[in-house]
């Protein structure tokens, strides 16, 4: 059942999907402590309660350019493995419900920066929603 | 099996177990008092509920086992057989066999298929051909009666529950989330004095602190888990190797976090083992020396200003420093010229050089590859030291230190790019702040290094933004925190230096844990995360690889050692005072809300003690009422300890920590105040804290 409900998560001009039932909570612009040395997609540190959660750009995961200076940001806090980590993206939005929907495959003109990430993809009214491959987005390897 | 049997399993096993370690060190002790009846008839009373335990559930081979055990020891009982080595060690491989089937019934639920036939025999071998199954000319002595009758054992506490660490790991989590809402109810309730929330707000303060120190408590363990196993230990070795050793082993209760314990227990291993084995000699040698044949191997744990010292000693043949250094110079370690140089003490630390103590110890200690700067490493790991001390012919000593616990420790937080950054305050021995012309005076560039020349000593220079990629600070000043970790020594270049907190150190989360000059991360008073900066990372990363030898002899190096520092610090009012560091428990932050007054005394609800708090630029100027306090605001203060207790000392700032570089010039003529110092070439009032603590009390008392 939760398969067929998607967080919608716009990333640049990207509109993403991530099952509803990993999405642990969803944070505005919290203060994160940047990690010098750090994959360059880790934008930092956040305390969540206590807990110590990475918090990844989205952006810099799917090769999009940066931000813009001042441009507001939404955390998407999942679990992934024994972690938990925080998506950062652009804006949250509803929830989608796609269900008796097809899941079509991501055509391959698509970068294959983002088709990496990407899963499959349902037709919205008049948007494409890309079903995001969140255990692979969430998963850094530690730098040496 | 239903769950009953199973419940019943578990009581027999956790009972055992329990047993089976008291088993251990009553053997040991009875093999020193061989006529103890007592401890002779709590032996064979474990042994005894054993099998009976067994009998009841089926477990027929172990039964049997320990049936063969209960013989021997009743025979001991009636004193048919006497205790010896070979006895002793026999009864002690029957706790060890006894603890392998456990753990298999643990596990499959069942006992072993082995019929133990080879054990039996050993044990019924002590007995001679008379024995030959004597057991019910024994009885039973009383306290096992339950347990002899088929009934299942008692559970020896009934108090006591297991938890898993993760748990208590959340729920200090959660204790650090709670204080640091509490902090900003504070704030909101200082507003108004006498409003709505400054009842709710004591309560909510007061069940704060007291939760946060009981799961402090709770993660405690007494260090005899890790020690007391030695007695055995010591025994098992000194049989071994053909040696007389007696074990002491003191301050088993002392409380440490369960994470210590455990970085504990290879480091005594290892010293403990080099005792028996290369300390204490053969008994013929120590007759000849004219020391008793049994040699002593203590092992000693205490608290001392909020660590805890374990002190391992024997009374054996000490080290000879002569015979160190010929092995540093012959394996290359130490130049000849340099040789001649070193101090006593120098010398001995030359042990714990990776390129010196390995070689020799895998030839001579039973093929183990660790050596003592493996020891050295892996206490340096939980921020803990070891120093040793050794006098030939009469014995060698080594004393090391350890936090109390891993989870919380001071720290010393510094800024650099305009973040945050922790240092463990061990690690930091003093701070300097240089202005352009010292430090253009005292730092060279040599082909790119820059080095600092500290009282005489030559301290590489790390710059912190270099290695982090952060822009550099800005002025032509230096602040420079000289860092000493895993004996590397070398100055940290930092924008500036902040507080001093305590911190809670969390491991790196997945995708920043190899980064090598990060420790852990941890997060501040104002909930924002930090990093930790680890010492030694810094120093591989920025090119420093080999420790730096503290130069022998000279003043500075012996005041570092023995002597904790000053604690500089300003008053609101501008003015310098120092506080020596041995004395300081923490610093706070105390809100202005919080201070009650009690007559004419400000004091402190601290933990369930009242502080007393004294403002210090009140006290330098004679009682002159101090500028009122900002609601809202926080007081800075150190909570010093004295021989009445403890004092929270207001302050404006916490400047610096400096090593005592010179002995205080006397006769200030104040009260509180036992000299100056010079610190930074300013000079700075040493206060007298236990000449303070004596006003306050004749203050309370008119």
């Amino acid at each position: 059942m939760s398969d067929e409900r998607y967080c919608l998560l716009h990333v640049g001009d990207l509109l993403l999907g991530v099952e509803v039932g990993r999405v642990q909570e969803v944070l505005g612009d919290v203060p994160v402590t940047p990690v010098p040395l750090a994959d360059p997609s880790v934008t930092g540190l956040l305390n969540l309660r206590g807990r110590i959660v990475t918090a990844v750009d989205a952006r810099a995961r799917l090769g999009l350019p940066p931000r813009e200076e001042g441009q507001g940001v939404a955390n998407v806090v999942m679990t992934a493995g024994a972690e938990t980590v925080s998506l950062v993206v652009d804006a949250e939005e509803d929830v989608a419900d796609v269900d008796g929907l097809n899941c079509d495959q991501v055509p391959e003109t698509v970068a294959s920066t983002i088709r990496t990430f990407v899963t499959g993809c349902y037709q919205l009214d008049n948007r494409l929603l890309l079903v995001l491959d969140a255990d692979r987005a969430l998963t850094l390897t530690a730098t040496t | 099996m239903d769950s009953n049997d199973a419940e019943i399993i578990e009581l027999f096993l956790e009972e055992s177990r329990e047993n089976l370690d008291q088993f251990d060190r009553d053997l040991v002790a009875l093999e020193a008092a061989p006529a103890d009846t007592e401890l002779l008839a709590r032996v064979f009373r474990t042994v005894h509920t054993v099998k009976g335990t067994c009998g009841f559930l089926g477990f027929t081979k172990l039964e049997a086992l320990s049936h063969a055990g209960e013989d021997l020891l009743g025979a001991l009982r009636a004193g048919d057989v006497a205790l010896d080595a070979g006895i002793t060690s026999s009864l002690l491989t029957l706790g060890d066999r006894i603890r392998t089937v456990l753990d298999v019934v643990e596990s499959t639920g069942t006992e072993a298929d082995d019929d133990h036939a080879a054990l039996i025999a050993e044990l019924e071998g002590h007995l001679g051909p008379q024995h030959a199954s004597a057991a019910d000319a024994y009885p039973v002595p009383a306290p096992s009666a339950p347990a002899a009758g088929g009934q299942p054992p008692t559970r020896a506490s009934e108090n006591t529950v297991r938890v898993d660490v993760g748990v208590l790991d959340t729920l200090m989590d959660l204790v650090g989330e709670l204080v640091l809402a509490r902090n900003q109810i504070a704030e909101i309730a200082a507003v108004d004095d006498d409003g709505p929330l400054t009842l709710p707000y004591r309560q909510l303060r007061l069940a704060t602190s007291e939760l946060q120190e009981g799961v402090r408590q709770a993660r405690l363990q007494p260090i005899g888990t890790v020690t007391s196993r030695f007695r055995r230990i010591v025994r098992d070795l000194a049989v071994g190797v053909g040696k007389q050793v007696r074990v002491e082993i003191e301050g088993e209760e002392v409380g440490v976090d369960k994470a210590i314990n455990e970085a504990l227990g290879d480091p005594l291993l290892h010293l403990v083992r080099n005792a028996v084995d290369h300390g204490i000699e053969a008994p013929a040698d120590r007759v000849a020396a004219g020391k008793p044949a049994e040699g002593t191997v203590r092992i000693s744990a205490m608290h001392s200003g909020g660590r805890v010292e374990i002190q391992v000693s024997d009374d054996g043949r000490g080290v000879d420093p002569a015979r160190l250094v010929d092995r540093a110079v012959a394996s290359g370690v130490l130049a000849p010229e340099a040789a001649t140089a070193l101090s006593e003490r120098d010398a001995l630390e030359l042990m714990f050089h990776p390129g010196l103590s390995t070689k020799e110890e895998v030839t001579n200690l039973s093929g183990r590859g660790v050596g003592m700067d493996v020891v050295r490493s892996s206490l340096d790991q939980v921020g803990g030291s070891v120093e040793v001390t050794s006098e030939p012919g009469r014995g060698t000593l080594f004393r090391i230190s350890v936090p109390l616990t891993l989870t919380i420790m001071p720290a010393v937080v510094i800024w650099c790019g305009g973040q945050r950054y922790a240092i463990p305050q061990i690690e930091v021995e003093e701070v300097v702040s240089l202005d352009a012309a010292q430090a253009a005076a005292s730092v060279d560039d040599v082909a790119g290094a820059r080095i600092y020349r500290l009282r005489g000593q030559l301290l590489p220079l790390v710059d912190l933004a270099t290695q982090l990629g952060a822009p550099p600070p800005e002025g032509d000043g230096l602040t420079i925190a000289v860092v000493e970790s895993a004996s590397k020594r070398y100055g940290l270049i930092v924008d500036r230096v902040g507080d001093m907190t305590e911190m809670v150190v969390k491991p790196l989360t997945k995708a920043t844990r190899g980064i090598p000059v990060f420790a852990g991360v941890t997060i501040l008073g104002d909930g924002v995360p930090s990093l930790v900066l680890d010492g030694a990372g810094l120093a591989t990363r920025a090119g420093i690889t080999t420790p730096t030898a503290e130069p022998t002899g000279t003043v500075a190096a012996a005041g570092v050692e023995n002597d904790p520092g000053l604690l500089v610090l300003s008053t609101p009012d501008g003015g310098r005072v120092a506080v020596e560091l041995g004395r300081v428990q923490r610093l706070e932050h105390v809100p202005v809300a919080s201070v009650e007054r009690v007559g004419r005394r400000e004091v402190l609800q601290y933990g369930d003690t009242i502080l007393p708090l004294l403002r210090v630029e009140q006290v330098l100027s004679n009682g002159l009422e101090p500028a009122p306090d900002e609601a809202g605001a926080a007081l800075p203060t150190v909570v010093c300890q004295s021989s009445a207790g403890l004092v929270g000392l207001v302050v404006g700032h916490v400047e610096d920590i400096v090593p005592t570089v010179a002995t205080p010039i006397r006769g200030g003529g104040r009260r509180g105040v036992a000299g100056s110092v010079v610190v930074d070439d300013r000079v700075t009032e040493l206060l007298d804290v236990e000449a303070l603590i004596a006003d306050l009390a004749l203050d309370a008392g008119s």
